[in-house]
């Protein structure tokens, strides 16, 4: 009886350690300690999704600068439109939803209650192929610069692909392919990457100049012939970028995406890195456009979130784990930290693209096509 | 140490471990999740992979068959109760997600859509080491040289992968197949023949492989995805029979990606399950395991040059060095347009034999659910919503049943011919005028539905019984049955839809002989319908 006894006493008071232990220490731990963390919430464009997730940065975020990032995945455009009072920062993937965002809060802005900062940048570039590369380098269409990276005349490429017969792959130099030279995009009217390549197309058509609202109207027909010419187009830059990895060659010979994807790819894939770069290449277009992440920040948690994000280890970890060149003055991205063949220390070409105005125009009139 | 104190000692380590053993209980994984995943039937060879993984991962994964393109609508209806999906083919994630529910998609394997055609038959057309295209096929399959079979383009991606082929290649492969080619008689009239010349439909891909094998003398070919024709060619050398050689058709090809995504309700624990099978089928362990099952798995391309050649054999045609260029589909809303022509104008016409139980148990919910699901399918704005609307020289004739066939001498007032849908609806009123009573024959009632389709039945339509009951034949002849399916050449299948108590036990063999297949409606009557439907 007094063995039970004490056996059920013994067990008593285990039971009330456990739970001291497990229950109460850590509510009072936590009490004694708060966490201060300040809650930040972001609109952003689903391409900066790993940055974002990335356990680094959410501990550096924490530690440095007491911050809890949480988001809404929304389109950049998208961004613009929607009702953004409840939360503290728009963070899109181009500088038209900046500007349709300042045009609707001018005030704010110039109060300065909105203030803005371009974080990082990314170019448009041209991804493709080992054997049609080489192809088209005979040609001199593609053209490999003594630096080492890969080089296409935006001008010449447009003029390609608005020529009337469409040149075939045959006629520019690759057999192994039939049907028409192409350089495939996300659909327009519903992803950034595409949307920025019809933005230097329409830039292209207007002479090599940055395309104004009447020159875009002007070229309007072009630009959706080639639209219509795609057919079935990705809803989002990452899914086409997966696509033309998994699909091949033969699928997806030429696309246009952010130079972000293939950086965060290899270096996703280390191990096998000398394969992939040995299989797929970047081009860059000359002159190409930028796509620009401008943090917009809101509030008070969201201009703390921008101050947090000039961080030069963030940006470290941007460019070297994600592929994303700074925005910021005087940071440096150096492509051999990545050890990537192929990839420009410095994108010199660019132009701006056409303003918000000549891009909604666009997108309303390929939407109706 | 003393006596006691060992004693007490003794207690308080009894102690530690029953807690120790209570807490390990409630911490071992903590609760358990089930996933439940709808997938094309092509994965289904796949299933002991992810049942591997959910054995130890103390997660519960139910997975549910359906055709791709039947995914896609169920997508667009709110994903019905599923955690995950998993179709051949993104464009069917995309097409269906419009309520933007699908998250963290990744291609899983790749497997290009083929016409697998018996060794033999393709050497005597000379289609060896040469391309082949749509037109040949269609060449070959018009002088009789070619008797093949492929999946319904409105249910399954396997089918529509080959329809837009055929459109673009009967188009003469512009660069992408456009509304205009869709009223371009020139193109539309080719279309027409080459799917007028399919022997046998079925809704999904993994069930038109089960049924090549069971009738290989009756067929030459299939289409279907280069890893169904490597599973038919092993389960071929097996059995000692000479395997299919695979077709890439030239200026009609497709890739299949197989996304799997998850489909969010906010349930973090299920996102967390779903995320770590995702992982776990892109290991590297997994995805070799895929490849030596013949699903391309390369990390670039649909490269094969780390593939086992003897699952990649190049006797059965196929070519590791090959750069398979498919076609460019067409945008969206042709898509759409293109799905709608194929059901209501392009494909076979559908001869259908309803056969439906009356039977005094029906009473309850059982006549109710049955007149609802006839309602889906005979009510074509209805129907329109699953693309299982009638074809102008469709054929659709009702038989109901208790312990005798209730209109027998009244058979051609529940008959329609074509697709008017004021006569269809008509036809779905007289249904819903009927009440249910007495027992239950399934033998003569299947028998004279048989017996009327020989008679009912034009050279251009595909055939079918669709049996419905929810109960157990006391009535009727088993032996007349199985005679009569004997005694006949025996293409017409008979699907059976079972409900209530209905016994497998006697429609299995009904569906076995007739090359059919059973789909359990005790849960979802309407949905079995629409699926039966589907097959024909």
């Amino acid at each position: 009886m007094n063995n039970r006894l004490a056996f059920v006493r013994s067990l008593i008071v285990l039971a009330f350690a456990v739970f001291v232990l497990v229950v109460l220490l850590p509510t009072i731990i936590e009490q004694v300690t708060p966490r201060t963390l300040t809650p930040v919430t972001c609109f952003i464009g689903s391409e900066k999704d790993d940055f974002l997730k990335n356990p680094e940065v959410v501990r550096l975020l924490a530690d440095r600068y007491s911050l809890e990032v949480s988001y809404s995945r929304v389109g950049s455009i998208e961004q613009a439109f929607i009702d953004s009072s409840q939360v503290d920062c728009l963070w899109p993937s181009n500088t038209s939803a900046l500007e349709i965002y300042r045009s609707q809060h001018q005030q704010d802005f110039d109060s300065g209650r909105i203030s803005y900062e371009t974080i990082f940048n990314s170019p448009i570039v041209l991804f493709s192929w080992t054997p049609l590369v080489q192809a088209l380098v005979d040609q001199g269409l593609f053209v490999v610069q003594p630096e080492g990276y890969t080089t296409v005349d935006t001008t010449r490429l447009i003029e390609l692909l608005t020529r009337t017969p469409k040149p075939t792959w045959a006629e520019v130099g690759v057999d192994d392919l039939f049907g028409s030279f192409n350089v495939i995009t996300s659909d327009p009217t519903r992803s950034n990457s595409g949307n920025m390549f019809y933005g230097l197309f329409a830039n292209m058509l207007a002479g090599g100049q940055v395309a104004s609202l009447e020159a875009v109207r002007e070229n309007l027909p072009a630009l959706r012939q080639y639209y219509e010419n795609q057919g079935y187009m990705e809803e989002s830059s990452g899914i086409l970028f997966e696509r033309f990895i998994n699909t091949g060659m033969g699928a997806h010979p030429i696309i246009a995406n952010y130079e972000s994807l293939l950086i965060e790819f290899v270096v996703q894939h280390r191990e096998q890195m000398d394969t992939v770069l040995s299989q797929i290449h970047v081009i860059y277009p000359t002159p190409t456009v930028w796509s620009s992440h401008p943090l917009i920040a809101r509030t008070d948690a969201g201009k703390k979130f921008l101050e947090a994000l000039r961080d030069e280890r963030l940006q470290q970890i941007a460019w070297e784990q994600h592929g994303f060149r700074s925005g910021l003055l005087g940071i440096e991205n150096d492509p051999s930290i990545l050890s990537l063949t192929g990839i420009a220390a410095e994108i010199t070409s660019v132009i701006p693209l056409p303003r918000a105005e000549g891009i909604i125009e666009m997108l309303d009139y390929l939407r109706q096509s | 140490m003393t006596r006691k104190a060992s004693r007490s000692f003794c207690h308080f380590g009894s102690a530690v471990l029953i807690i120790l053993l209570f807490a390990t209980a409630c911490s071992g994984g903590g609760p358990s999740t089930t996933l439940h995943i709808v997938s094309g039937s092509e994965n289904r060879p796949l299933e002991p992979i992810i049942q591997e993984w959910a054995r130890s991962h103390n997660t519960t994964v139910e997975m549910t068959y359906q055709g791709s393109v039947d995914i896609a609508r169920m997508l667009q209806n709110g994903g019905a109760s599923f955690d995950g999906v998993w179709p051949a083919n993104r464009l069917w994630i995309d097409f269906g997600d419009t309520q933007n529910i699908v998250r963290h998609d990744a291609s899983i394997m790749r497997s290009p859509v083929v016409l697998g055609v018996k060794r033999s038959i393709a050497e005597s057309l000379g289609w060896l080491d040469r391309d082949v295209t749509l037109s040949d096929i269609l060449a070959a399959a018009e002088s009789d040289d070619l008797r093949f079979m492929m999946t319904s383009a409105t249910q399954s991606n396997s089918g529509a992968s080959f329809y837009f082929g055929a459109l673009n290649a009967f188009a003469g492969s512009p660069e992408v197949v456009t509304s205009a080619h869709l009223e371009d008689s020139a193109v539309t009239e080719q279309v027409e023949r080459i799917l007028g010349e399919v022997d046998r439909s079925s809704g999904s891909s993994g069930f038109l492989k089960d049924l090549f094998l069971q009738q290989f003398d009756r067929f030459d070919a299939m289409v279907n995805y280069e890893a169904v024709i490597i599973e038919t060619n092993q389960a071929l050398l097996r059995s000692g029979r000479e395997p299919l050689y695979a077709i890439y058709p030239v200026d009609g090809l497709t890739i299949a990606d197989s996304p799997l995504g998850y489909i969010d309700r906010g349930e973090e624990a299920k996102e967390e399950a779903f995320l770590a099978l995702q992982q776990h089928l892109l290991s590297e362990t997994v995805q070799r395991q895929l490849l030596a099952q013949g699903r391309r798995t390369s990390l670039l391309g649909i490269d094969l040059s780390s593939a086992d050649r003897d699952v990649f054999r190049s006797e059965w045609g196929i070519d590791a060095d090959r750069v398979l260029q498919p076609i460019r589909l067409p945008n969206r809303e042709v898509i759409g347009q293109a799905l709608n022509l194929y059901q209501i104008a392009f494909r076979r016409p559908s001869c259908t034999i309803y056969v439906l139980d009356f039977s005094g148990s029906m009473a309850e919910r059982g006549e109710a659910d049955l007149k609802a699901a006839m309602r889906t399918l005979l009510n074509q704005s209805i129907a329109q919503q699953y693309l299982l609307q009638g074809h102008p020289e469709d054929v659709t004739q009702v038989i109901l049943f208790n312990e005798s066939i209730i209109n027998q001498n009244d058979l051609s007032r529940w008959r329609v011919v074509g697709s008017d849908a004021d006569d269809l609806l008509h036809l779905s009123r007289q249904i819903e005028a009927v009440g249910s009573g007495g027992n239950t024959n399934i033998f003569d009632s299947t028998r004279l539905a048989l017996e009327e389709m020989t008679r009912l039945r034009t050279p251009e339509c595909l055939p079918a019984v669709i049996l419905m009951t929810d109960g157990q034949d006391n009535s009727g002849d088993r032996a007349a049955l199985e005679r009569y399916i004997r005694s006949r050449e025996n293409d017409i299948p008979v699907f059976a839809i079972m409900f209530g108590s209905a016994d497998s036990a006697q429609l299995d063999p009904i569906v076995t002989q007739t090359f059919g297949r059973t789909f359990d409606g005790r849960s979802d009557l309407v949905t079995a319908f629409r699926e039966a439907k589907g097959y024909n």
